[in-house]
């Protein structure tokens, strides 16, 4: 039986992995995503992830403020986490449809959280 | 002080075969054999044979051969032709960061031949042509596109053409600033198919009729290439507009930057492919031998090699190309396929891409089995200009763990291939050996030829 997926659980295990990689100044992080915030959907469930150089914080809603929205299936966000594809391949897959102005950052987070998934121990 | 457009047309212009250095000149000429061989292997697919068919009915007036297809046909519509050919198996080369023989490689030689000019012109041209497009994309990296996706090609593609139709530097500014007002931006998506062909196809062609019209005193802004709203800006992004003439003349990236593609296939898959097929080859692994395979990469690889790996029905719109609309190319980007056929058919070569290599269980069967991993100390030394590397670790099923690495790819500046080795492998379902060999050594020994003509003689037959 497939494992029940929750975006809340994945989100905050990625804020952890980021603001470790903030710490060690990792290449790749920060950047561009430093004081912005995505709201990351389901369609069904929605959170507000905020990169800070102190670290990333997710909190539950949509931020109104929000600089992007970032707004995959269950199956999609489960296949970017695990690095299976990324968010290039979700939309080149007609399943996420990005506003020009927000694109650049959706794909700068899209990009990290499939290097996440991926990386070297 | 004149800016990009002007010095780009003046330098273009005044360039002499006698002034460029001896090492460009062979590498023009190891370019000119490669893009050859992507063209006769390009002309040999479906969408080669679309395009030379729909081509040679258009019936415009016969100055320039198509490569492979029998025919002369306008100077600009040849160009467009092998352009494109040498364009859909995605085996060309690039210099510096952008990609230019599947445009400079066709645009020199179509000139060429309708004007009469000889070896040492075509030569000139073409390295003008790479010299210019290298530095565009040295001031426009980081950008809007990468790779294949960069745009650049209208800024060189009515230099090249100009040049050798005889344009004076004014006509040139011109053409280019005709060529770059509608500019051209690649859509990745185009690339499931055969249209991915127009990423060059489509800058030659309008790019050389740029050049004749400007020829006629119709006039484009001459300073679209530096522009703050420019070409350069409007397409890409011009991010470090010192780059654009830096070292003109004096650097020549055609001689240190050259990377000519020995696989057919994303520029990002090189190196696994080299560790893979090193592996297979050296310790005889039969694909049933395999366990896993993991390919530790740059994100570069990761990001590309995956594009089209939240497409779930892939396979099937690959196997239907006249239902979908699909064709094999997007195999050419992706991380696992031609990791896969390296295993089993111990090669990556144009035939790995025919539907009936793609419809292959034994293929099929290892895709699963091959893993990407990210280490960002390969991004490291790609971003300090230390080329692209990869290591691949083999498990087999008897517990054996093969490992290989390398810091940059077979066809790099570091590590050249012979350009001749790879038109044999390219043109050998299509050319028999002694064909083979008359064009190697026509190309060889370019510039002492009188009359590009010749070579499109050459060349134009089946």
């Amino acid at each position: 039986m497939a494992e029940q997926f929750s975006l809340e659980d994945a989100l905050h295990r990625f804020c952890e992995s980021w603001s470790k990689a903030v710490e060690r100044r990792s290449p790749i992080v920060g950047g561009r995503l430093f004081h912005k915030t995505v709201n990351c959907h389901t369609g069904s469930e929605a959170f507000a992830v905020t990169f800070k150089p102190s670290g990333a914080e997710l909190r539950p809603g949509a931020d109104p403020a929000a600089h992007a929205t970032f707004t995959l299936s269950e199956d999609d966000w489960r296949g970017l986490l695990s690095g299976r594809y990324g968010v290039w391949s979700v939309q080149l897959a007609n399943r996420q449809r990005p506003i020009m102005e927000e694109d650049g950052l959706i794909r700068q987070l899209g990009l990290i959280m499939q290097s996440f998934a991926l990386r070297k121990e | 002080m004149s800016g990009a457009t002007e010095t780009y047309a003046r330098w273009v212009h005044e360039l002499q075969y006698d002034a460029i250095p001896e090492g460009a000149v062979h590498n023009a000429k190891e370019q000119m054999l490669s893009i050859l061989g992507a063209v006769y292997g390009g002309a040999a697919t479906e969408a080669g044979a679309a395009i030379t068919s729909a081509v040679r009915e258009w019936g415009d007036r016969e100055e320039s051969s198509v490569v492979a297809g029998g025919y002369r046909t306008s100077v600009r519509s040849a160009a467009l032709v092998n352009s494109v050919n040498a364009q859909v198996l995605e085996y060309e080369d690039w210099v510096g960061v952008v990609h230019t023989g599947a445009t400079v490689v066709p645009v020199a030689l179509a000139a060429a031949e309708a004007m009469g000019a000889g070896g040492r012109d075509l030569i000139a041209a073409q390295v003008a042509g790479n010299e210019v497009a290298a530095r565009v994309g040295l001031a426009t990296l980081g950008g809007r596109g990468a790779g294949n996706q960069h745009a650049v090609h209208q800024v060189e593609v009515p230099l090249v053409a100009g040049k050798l139709l005889g344009l004076d530097p004014t006509q040139l500014m011109d053409a280019v600033g005709g060529s770059c007002t509608q500019a051209q931006f690649p859509v990745v998506l185009g690339w499931t198919s055969h249209a991915k062909g127009y990423l060059t196809g489509m800058p030659a062609y309008t790019g050389i009729a740029a050049a004749q019209i400007a020829r006629h005193g119709f006039t484009g802004n001459r300073e679209i290439v530096e522009h703050a709203k420019g070409y350069c800006f409007e397409a890409q992004g011009l991010l470090r507009p010192d780059q654009l003439t830096v070292g003109l003349g004096e650097k020549w990236h055609t001689q240190d930057s050259l990377t000519i593609k020995p696989y057919p296939m994303c520029g990002f898959t090189m190196a696994p492919t080299d560790c893979l097929l090193d592996l297979v080859r050296e310790h005889d692994i039969q694909p049933d031998d395999v366990a896993e395979v993991v390919v530790e990469c740059p994100i570069t690889f990761v990001i590309t090699g995956t594009m089209w790996s939240a497409v779930p029905d892939l396979y099937d719109r690959i196997a239907n190309p006249h239902e979908s609309g699909w064709s094999w190319i997007p195999l050419l980007f992706d991380g696992h396929y031609p990791l896969a056929a390296a295993i089993v058919d111990r090669e990556v070569t144009p035939r790995q891409f025919t539907r009936e290599r793609i419809a292959d269980p034994r293929i099929r069967g290892l895709l699963d089995r091959i893993r990407l991993v990210h280490d960002p100390e390969l991004d490291m030394a790609l971003v300090a200009g230390r080329g692209f590397g990869a290591k691949v670790t083999l498990r087999t099923r008897d517990g054996r763990v093969l490992e290989k690495v390398t810091r940059e790819h077979r066809g790099g500046p570091g590590n050249p291939i012979d350009a001749a080795d790879k038109f044999r492998t390219a043109t050998r379902d299509v050319l028999p050996p002694e064909r083979q060999d008359t064009i190697i050594r026509a190309v060889r020994s370019v510039e002492r030829l009188e009359n590009a003509r010749e070579l499109g003689d050459l060349l134009r037959g089946p």
